[in-house]
């Protein structure tokens, strides 16, 4: 029964769209953060932690600002939604502008 | 020089104008131009029949029955039961009647299913065929220096990897060759497509890197092979043995022992 109600319960559509959304959020900021990382010189351990770091603070202001405290209202699987799914995705986006921006400031001449 | 220190080394910024630039220019280009021309090849689905339509609106309005069973008094219920009971058993629902008996039709023969297994073949060689040229050119043009160094370290393993065109056995596995900003660029770059190319975008190299590896499964996407006939069969043992059970039995009761207004007088399996 519950699971029939999952189904009634959500417009799969705007699911689609906030989820979409969610994923240019991270895609933008990842590339701040990664751009903040390169410049500053942060390498090994110290890039991954500067990483977890901005996420937390983002998923922070995601949960608060954009879903008003409430991921569920929002998102099928609610905070896991929000904070676990996209990390992968994200963390693959931040190397790439973190190598970048790095090899861009320190290694080029 | 010691291991263990950092290998200092600066680069030529001819490498960066001329390699690490135009890689990752043209890996985002191929993309959104493999996204454009799946657009443009992806042909009509193809329109299904009334009669196919009839069979599986029928097998799902058993299960509808099936479920929702407690919405409804016993006699509808089983005069539901009854009439799609009935149906199943004869056949009336099927597409082709005279084929009841000899189990599921050949597959190949189906013309439908010949278009939608070209576009789902074409669609994976859109997916395989720009990324297998894109590391072929690398290879070939960028291969033999060091194009980039890595912020993280890795394991020595890597080293063989990534450092493929090089001989030094003992330079830092953090100085990569082109080929591995390649892989940087087909995890990383997903991000940016989905920016430029909305949600559903066909230029993610990655998807189609497991889309070859469950290529075994595509003969089974059609679903036309589906035998109807033996899942009617089974749809209707499946209603025969539902336990059925109205919400709204003995509703007059429970109001009335809800409100206080009547002692419960029997035990009944509602509370």
């Amino acid at each position: 029964m519950a699971d029939q109600n999952d189904l009634y319960k959500y417009f799969e559509p705007t699911v689609q769209h906030n989820t979409l959304a969610l994923s240019n959020i991270h895609t933008l900021t990842s590339w701040g953060v990664g751009t903040a990382a390169g410049i500053l010189g942060l390498t090994g351990w110290n890039g991954f932690i500067f990483f977890l770091l901005s996420w937390v603070v983002i998923s922070a202001a995601v949960l608060t600002i954009k879903c008003e405290g409430k991921p569920s209202v929002f998102f099928k699987s609610g905070t896991m939604d929000v904070v676990g799914t996209p990390v992968l995705n994200t963390l693959l986006s931040y190397v790439l502008v973190w190598t970048l921006m790095h090899a861009l400031v320190y290694i080029y001449d | 020089m010691a291991d263990g220190t950092e290998q200092a080394m600066f680069l030529d910024p001819a490498i960066r104008d001329w390699v690490l630039f135009p890689i990752t220019v043209i890996m985002v280009l191929v993309g959104v131009f493999r996204h454009q021309l799946t657009i443009l090849m992806t042909g009509e689905p193809p329109k299904p029949e009334p009669k196919d339509i009839r069979q599986g609106k029928a097998l799902m309005r058993g299960q509808i029955l099936a479920q929702n069973n407690s919405y409804i008094p016993l006699a509808a219920f089983a005069e539901r039961k009854k009439y799609l009971c009935a149906a199943y058993e004869e056949g009336t629902y099927l597409k082709n009647k005279a084929q009841k008996e000899q189990g599921a039709a050949n597959l190949m023969a189906d013309p439908k299913n010949m278009e939608v297994m070209m576009d789902g073949m074409k669609k994976q060689m859109m997916g395989i065929v720009p990324q297998t040229l894109i590391m072929g050119w690398i290879q070939f043009f960028f291969s033999g220096f060091i194009l980039i160094k890595l912020p993280f370290p890795l394991g020595v393993r890597f080293k063989q990897m990534l450092q493929s065109g090089i001989m030094t056995p003992n330079m830092d596995v953090r100085w990569v060759s082109s080929l591995s900003w390649y892989f940087i660029n087909l995890f990383g770059l997903r991000g940016v497509f989905s920016l430029i190319l909305g949600g559903e975008n066909s230029a993610d190299g990655t998807r189609d890197m497991t889309a070859m590896s469950t290529m075994g499964a595509m003969g089974q996407q059609p679903g036309q092979p589906q035998d109807f006939n033996k899942q009617f069969l089974s749809m209707k043992d499946n209603l025969s043995i539902v336990y059925h059970e109205w919400d709204l039995e003995n509703i007059e009761q429970r109001v009335l022992v809800k409100y206080g207004k009547q002692a419960r007088l029997f035990k009944s399996s509602r509370k």
